[in-house]
């Protein structure tokens, strides 16, 4: 059976950092940072997200003298509602898990 | 040069090889992944941040090509395959012509019975034009891999002159005594199998490929 898509568990947690500032820019290392994932993981991520319409970027001038602008993301609208929708159904994950243990 | 400065020059050498992966259409990701290098302080974490887009390159050409992978993909993989044994058989033959024993060695150590002083005869015997032909077939195979990567209409012609190049290299070397002295027929036939493997593979790709786009015109 194929995969749906977002489904890994770097998508859920990427989608989690960005719900935590939803409305603010964020550059890839920022994230990379935040969420522990590797620049080879981030990217295809950022790319598969923005080419669903889930993620806006825009670039920006840096703030030090002489380097290049910024490459900045942010959530969309849908991506914010994705992000919720995963983030309460991990949430429920963990509670169904956690009765199942104390049950056994 | 001090150690640092290594680690930044070659994350950027890296990165800049790397975007040039990423399909066109997809230039603002590696505008964005160049920038981002830029911003990072530290020279290590540069150079990781470089291998892992990088990698994120590389997948993303070969997601894009998944869709093609009956004529690009395998084409790519023909012509890794390609470039790597011309390369190997052009650097094992000067080695042994220049008269670098070990390396030659080395080079032939996971060969069964190879013996250098027979393979350094036989090297010796290879005149200047046959590893020209043979350097021609490599830059020609390596041009191909390029073009056949940017999806470039060019590619099967130019694999087709690196073949000519590599197949001419062989006949040459069937003229000469020494080879036929230090090759065995089994190894000859091999070599025989693969030029005639080859042929139908790319045959076969062309007709797919011919096929796909007269479908798609239909």
């Amino acid at each position: 059976m194929p995969r749906p898509p977002n489904a890994s568990r770097q998508t859920h947690v990427l989608l989690a950092a960005l719900l935590e500032q939803p409305r603010s820019w964020r550059h890839g290392y920022e994230i990379a940072k935040q969420t522990g994932l590797k620049s080879g993981t981030l990217y295809p991520l950022l790319m598969r997200l923005s080419e669903q319409g889930l993620l806006q970027s825009r670039w920006t001038e840096s703030d030090q003298a002489g380097k290049p602008p910024r490459h900045l993301y942010r959530p969309t609208a849908a991506g914010l509602s994705l992000a919720r929708e995963l983030c309460a159904s991990a949430t429920l994950a963990a509670v169904q898990s956690k009765s199942l243990k104390a049950g056994a | 040069m001090n150690r640092l400065a290594w680690h930044r020059l070659l994350a950027q050498k890296l990165l800049r090889h790397a975007v040039a992966l990423l399909p066109r259409n997809q230039s603002s990701w590696a505008d964005a992944m160049r920038a981002e290098i830029q911003h990072i302080d530290d020279d290590r974490e540069a150079l990781s941040w470089a291998l892992g887009s990088f990698r994120a390159c590389l997948t993303e050409r070969l997601r894009v090509l998944q869709p093609h992978i009956s004529a690009h993909t395998l084409g790519a993989l023909w012509i890794v395959v390609f470039v790597i044994s011309s390369a190997y058989n052009m650097s094992i033959a000067l080695a042994a012509r220049l008269g670098y024993q070990r390396t030659t060695s080395a080079l032939g150590w996971w060969m069964r019975d190879f013996q250098y002083d027979r393979f350094a005869h036989f090297a010796d015997s290879i005149p200047i034009g046959l590893f020209l032909l043979m350097g021609l077939a490599v830059l020609l195979f390596a041009a191909a891999l390029k073009l056949n990567l940017r999806s470039r209409p060019a590619a099967f012609a130019t694999f087709c002159c690196a073949l000519g190049a590599s197949l001419a290299a062989w006949l040459y070397q069937l003229g000469i005594p020494a080879y036929l002295q230090a090759m065995s027929p089994p190894h000859l036939w091999r070599i025989g199998i693969c030029f005639a493997l080859t042929v139908s593979v790319l045959g076969a790709l062309r007709f797919l490929a011919a096929t796909q786009n007269s479908s798609v015109q239909r």
